[in-house]
């Protein structure tokens, strides 16, 4: 049986060729499947981690536990403190990068013995140390402490710079501590000998700044113990911090749950008498974490189910159109004596052989294209900086049988319907006309009919599927599914309307026809069910794909956009200001004659004139608590301050989103000094006119103030203003609230309030390197930072994004490549099997060009008509589905109005790539039909 | 006097076989066959007799000698001159079913008309046909849905549709029982005697040598014997 199985897969190469890649590829997207997840999700982990400390600039995997020995049993306690932190750390199952201890005295007054220009002669201060402290400090001046006491009886101790700016001490300073005694018999006396800093920037040994212990003396922490916790002095309360950081790269997705038990319970048990554990950051990141991750496993899973639905389909119909060649073969092996069971059993035989073939090569390409996935930076894009860990998980290989079956299964199933063939059976079945089932049950009018509802029901609950989603839910995964429904039975009703088309075509020219085109329409309307697969093949394909590219380039260019809309700008900064706020409250102040003004001390912005590659450079003010007076009425609203010139310099607004260019608003504005313009939902509110008197007022930390300004106009979009804000409440209900925002004149609000805090917005012509460069050249001290080229990447590095661009663009060059086999494979067989026929024909007198003639026909109203058909079904669903389905995507910071967006490239490479296989088709058809000898062909006919 | 419609000179045929001498499956074979008559080529199978057929039929080449057809020689048309011969001048009857499946016998035939730009009342014409054939009540009917001897029938009767001056059959009986095999050359007497069309056909069937007009019978690759039952004047 064996043989025999070697023997047909031999003499049928090509098919089994294609049936071995689309076993391949099913089981290598299968296996992708569980890999890429695993991969993506142990990445987002890390990335969640990874940005919160950037934008926290603190380290999230930190345990934190302070304790307080209590006098007399100071070494117990510091045992169980040091206990408890090494206890709790040692149950995640991760390593630890950092432990740091630091110890205190918990306050102690020091007289200074040498003073430099101090009022007071008693000053505050701490005597602490850190463990390791000298590997992560740096001297600036003098030196390092030594471990032990100098021979004139001092402590050296080294103090941090602010430390050195606050309380103006030197090195070489001597402090007295006359209530502290060093165990427990000579005055502590500390002399202080360097000035230290971090060694490194970004030292995460670091958890509080070198500049928060600005009240410590800190000495070695041997001399400390020795002095203040070893057993016999125990006189003196010691502040006890644990800092234990884990290495959170190590996290994976399986650990959080335990993570979270172990921490909350260790919080809640621990909080006694002898020490606390503060709530660490990461259990909210997990917590966040592990909604993220759902919601992402789902729309990735679901993104995948149209590729394996068509490779299932692939599979099904080359093992169909195998059966249909061997069907003779089966037949005369059931004359011979071969049972129902024997037969499937050769099949089997052989989906087993190809399978296991498959596995060995569809592992490795699945860990390919997981790795692909993971490198893909936009819709058939790749960046080859980005990579993903890709392992073989158990999981992986559960996966890997699952897609076994599924292949067996479709490649078996039309055996088990052509493995009761008789040589009767075969010859009856030949000459009658079967409908599809699908056709007589009208299957495809109610997919198409149940993916219409679909889309009814889910398009009238828009904004309620927006809330779902922001309260951390998947998208209903039936929206996906509805799409893909959409598809697939406007692909199948296209299908009646070929037929009807081609019928009406025939039916008009029926006297006209030349012979080649009068025989490819009867070919196409008496056959209809052989090209029916090949061409539903097609439409899918080409809906699919146009789909996928819609899909794929609008969620990623929409949030992008919505993200550079909200911003405002390329870059978008503030600068620490100054002002003399605490002054106001000293008795020097309070003495001076002068009345005092508050004011801010406003730094240079014309410095940045000198960045790199600046285009232009704006001044905004914006406060986000400013009261609008109109009338009687008042409400909170943005007020935006801006130089009309500059600010139509440095920002950018898509012209279609407002009725003028938005420059032609800034000139109406220029026109007065008062001119403000409002936001329309504000004029709606309230009923503004045009000519209107607004009254604003500003309210700051320490100063405020009101103007007045006149109503020049309305906007509904403006660069930085979203118009709706998503409000989670406390109990995790989301709603969307109405936000305001009134544009006026910098100069008029700094004449009538004050010269406030304002931001710097820069037009960077695109490439915000130079931004970076200048504020680190100049130390220049921010309190905001935004960079609108930063945030778009890091929306495409988003797990959902990436993932999403990924499977996409995997799914369409699956589509693609099964497509291309399949049409080819399709045409090759279906002219083998005419070439009969073909005899006939040109013995009857038709030229060889006829018969080509005939069969481009044939070609253009099936794959041409399937092309079209499945570009309006792609666009269609398009249209329909993908406002929907980005919701997933783009949920709380959606301002702009959504622009679906298909490229014509992306199109242009799947028609190029079907052209291609068209082409092929056509060389091997005219090949064929060149090389065909008709009394060979004739004779063929025969046997 | 006698008048010839096709005319072999010495013709060779010869199979060209990979590595081997070539096959000379006709050798020097001439033969001339009358118009408006039924000549028969009777022999053996592999003797050569299918091949003759191909050769004056225009279907195939030969190696070797020269083959006339109506006077003007046929062995060095160009494909192009061969196809308008076969679509206005000849038809052919295959051994096995050589009706285009996806047509109707009504079509099939109707379809021979379209290919020879018939200038004629083609519906006119298809019946005429199918009558000549005793099938005028399945005009409707699809190909495969006909029994053997039917479906060689209708084969007969788009091979005359066009008014071809030569019809082919090649083994028009070899997978009919011989009654039915007796139906289909009394239907090419028929033809020769209504339509005055010339009909060659190739037999193995040693039954069916009277019907022919000239008998022609070919052994490994030459004319081993010509017998002519009836001349034509």
């Amino acid at each position: 049986m064996f043989h025999l199985m070697l023997q047909k897969i031999l003499h049928k190469k090509w098919m089994v060729a294609s049936l071995l890649i689309g076993n391949i590829l099913l089981i290598a997207i299968a296996v992708s499947h569980p890999m890429y997840q695993e991969a993506s999700k142990k990445k987002m982990l890390t990335d969640e981690f990874t940005n919160y400390m950037h934008d926290n600039n603190a380290y999230p995997m930190l345990i934190d536990i302070k304790g307080l020995t209590r006098k007399f049993d100071g070494r117990e306690d510091t045992k169980r403190i040091r206990e408890f932190a090494n206890s709790v750390a040692s149950q995640f199952g991760i390593s630890e990068t950092e432990k740091i201890c630091v110890k205190d005295l918990v306050s102690s007054s020091a007289t200074p013995t040498t003073l430099y220009n101090r009022a007071s002669s008693e000053i505050k201060l701490i005597v602490g140390c850190i463990s390791d402290f000298e590997n992560h400090t740096s001297i600036v001046s003098g030196r390092m402490y030594s471990n032990t006491i100098t021979e004139d009886g001092y402590i050296e101790a080294v103090i941090s710079q602010s430390a050195m700016i606050e309380y103006n001490l030197l090195v070489g300073a001597e402090l007295d501590f006359k209530s502290l005694k060093f165990a427990e018999k000579d005055m502590v006396k500390i002399r202080i000998v360097g000035v230290y800093t971090n060694s490194e920037d970004n030292d995460n040994y670091w958890v509080e700044s070198p500049s928060y212990y600005k009240d410590y003396l800190m000495i070695d922490s041997g001399l400390f113990d020795q002095g203040f916790v070893a057993n016999d002095t125990k006189k003196y309360n010691v502040n006890e911090h644990w800092y234990t950081l884990l290495d959170y790269t190590e996290l994976v997705p399986e650990q959080i749950d335990n993570i979270i038990a172990i921490t909350e319970k260790a919080v809640e048990e621990n909080n006694n008498v002898y020490c606390t554990m503060e709530t660490p950051a990461y259990i909210d990141l997990l917590k966040d974490y592990a909604i993220k991750e759902k919601q992402i496993m789902v729309t990735l899973s679901i993104l995948q189910v149209p590729v394996i639905v068509l490779l299932c389909a692939f599979l099904f119909m080359i093992s169909r159109q195998m059966l249909e060649m061997e069907e003779n073969e089966i037949a005369i092996l059931k004359s011979r004596g071969a049972g129902r069971l024997q037969i499937i059993w050769l099949y089997f035989l052989q989906s087993m052989f190809l399978s296991v073939i498959s596995v060995f090569a569809g592992l490795p390409l699945g860990k390919l294209i997981c790795k692909i996935l993971g490198a893909s930076s936009a819709f058939l894009e790749f960046s080859a900086k980005r990579s993903l860990a890709v392992e073989y998980t158990g999981e992986v290989f559960k996966y890997c049988i699952i897609a076994v079956f599924v292949s067996m299964f479709m490649t078996l199933l039309p055996v088990l319907s052509k493995s009761t063939s008789s040589i009767v059976s075969v010859k009856r079945r030949r000459s009658r006309k079967v409908k599809p089932l699908w056709q007589k049950l009208f299957l495809d009018v109610v997919i198409l009919g149940v993916a219409v509802y679909g889309y009814y029901s889910f398009n009238s609950r828009k904004d309620e599927l927006l809330m779902t989603v922001l309260s951390g839910e998947s998208l209903d995964p039936l929206i996906f599914l509805s799409s893909s429904l959409f598809i697939l039975g406007a692909g199948l009703v296209s299908l009646r309307i070929h037929s009807l088309l081609i019928f009406l075509l025939f039916k008009l020219g029926k006297r006209a026809w030349r012979p080649a085109s009068y025989t490819s329409f009867l070919q196409l309307i008496r056959s209809s069910s052989k090209q029916a697969f090949i061409m539903v093949f097609l439409v899918l394909t080409v809906a699919f794909g146009m789909f996928n590219t819609t899909v794929a380039r609008t969620i990623l260019a929409n949030a992008e956009k919505n993200s550079d809309y909200n911003i405002g700008a390329d870059v978008v900064l503030k600068e620490v200001w100054k002002n003399n706020a605490a002054y106001a409250n000293t008795p020097e102040a309070a003495a001076s004659d002068a009345k005092f003004e508050i004011s801010y001390t406003e730094p240079d912005s014309g410095r940045f004139n000198d960045i790199n590659g600046m285009v232009s450079m704006a001044k905004v003010f914006r406060s986000e608590t400013t009261t609008i007076k109109t009338g009687k009425d008042e409400k909170q609203a943005t007020l935006l301050g801006i130089n009309t010139k500059t600010f139509g310099e440095t920002t950018k607004l898509d012209r279609s989103l407002l009725k003028y260019d938005y420059r032609e608003y800034l000139n109406v504005m220029s026109k007065n000094s008062d001119a403000v313009l409002v936001s329309m939902n504000f004029r709606d509110k309230y009923g503004i006119k045009l000519g209107d008197q607004i009254t604003y007022n500003v309210t700051d930390d320490i100063i405020s103030g009101s103007g007045t300004g006149i109503v020049y106009g309305f906007f509904e979009y403006w660069p930085g203003y979203q118009k709706t804000k998503v409000v989670i409440g406390a109990d995790g209900s989301t709603s969307r609230e109405e936000q305001y925002m009134v544009v006026a004149h910098l100069s008029a609000i700094q004449e009538k309030v004050g010269v406030l805090p304002y931001e710097l917005w820069f037009n960077m012509g695109g490439n915000t390197e130079g931004v970076y460069s200048f504020v680190k050249d100049n130390e220049i001290q921010l309190t905001e930072f935004i960079d609108a080229t930063e945030k778009r990447e890091a929306i495409s590095r988003e797990a959902l994004f990436q993932g999403t661009n990924g499977i996409l663009t995997m799914s369409f060059i699956t589509i693609l490549l099964i497509c291309g086999i399949g049409y080819l494979i399709y045409w090759t067989l279906s002219i083998r099997s005419r070439e009969l026929l073909f005899g006939i024909f040109r013995a009857m007198g038709m030229g060889k060009n006829e018969v080509i003639h005939m069969l481009v026909n044939e070609q253009v109203f099936t794959g041409v008509v399937a092309i079209v058909f499945g570009l309006v079904i792609g666009w269609i669903s398009s249209r329909m589905f993908v406002p929907i389905i980005q919701i997933a995507y783009s949920a709380n910071d959606r301002s702009l109005p959504l622009e679906l967006i298909t490229r014509d490239s992306d199109m242009a490479r799947l028609l190029i790539i079907i052209g291609i296989v068209f082409v092929a088709c056509l060389a091997v058809l005219i090949r064929q039909v060149y090389s065909m000898k008709i009394s060979q062909a004739l004779k063929l006919g025969e046997d | 006097m006698q008048k010839y419609i096709i005319k072999t000179e010495n013709v060779d045929r010869n199979f060209p076989i990979a590595g081997r001498e070539p096959v000379k499956v006709l050798k020097q074979v001439s033969v001339e066959i009358p118009e408006r008559s039924l000549t028969i080529l009777r022999g053996p199978s592999g003797s050569g007799k299918t091949t003759l057929m191909n050769i004056i039929g225009a279907l195939d080449t030969p190696t070797a000698g020269k083959v006339f057809f109506d006077g003007s020689e046929i062995s060095s048309m160009s494909d192009a001159a061969k196809e308008k011969l076969r679509r206005k001048n000849v038809g052919f009857v295959f051994q096995s079913v050589s009706l285009i499946p996806i047509m109707t016998v009504y079509e099939n035939v109707e379809f021979s008309l379209r290919l020879s730009n018939y200038k004629g009342d083609k519906k006119q014409r298809v019946n005429q046909c199918l009558k000549m054939v005793g099938l005028q009540n399945r005009a409707g009917h699809m190909p495969q849905e006909l029994s053997g001897g039917e479906q060689q029938r209708v084969a007969i009767a788009r091979a005359i549709a066009h008014k071809p001056r030569v019809v082919f059959a090649d083994e028009p009986t070899a997978e009919l029982d011989s009654q039915t095999a007796i139906t289909v050359v009394n239907i090419f007497k028929k033809l020769v005697a209504e339509e005055g069309v010339t009909i060659v056909m190739t037999t193995h069937d040693t039954g069916l040598m009277d019907a022919g007009d000239t008998v022609y019978t070919i052994e490994d690759g030459c004319v081993a014997n010509c017998v002519v039952n009836r001349e034509i004047v």
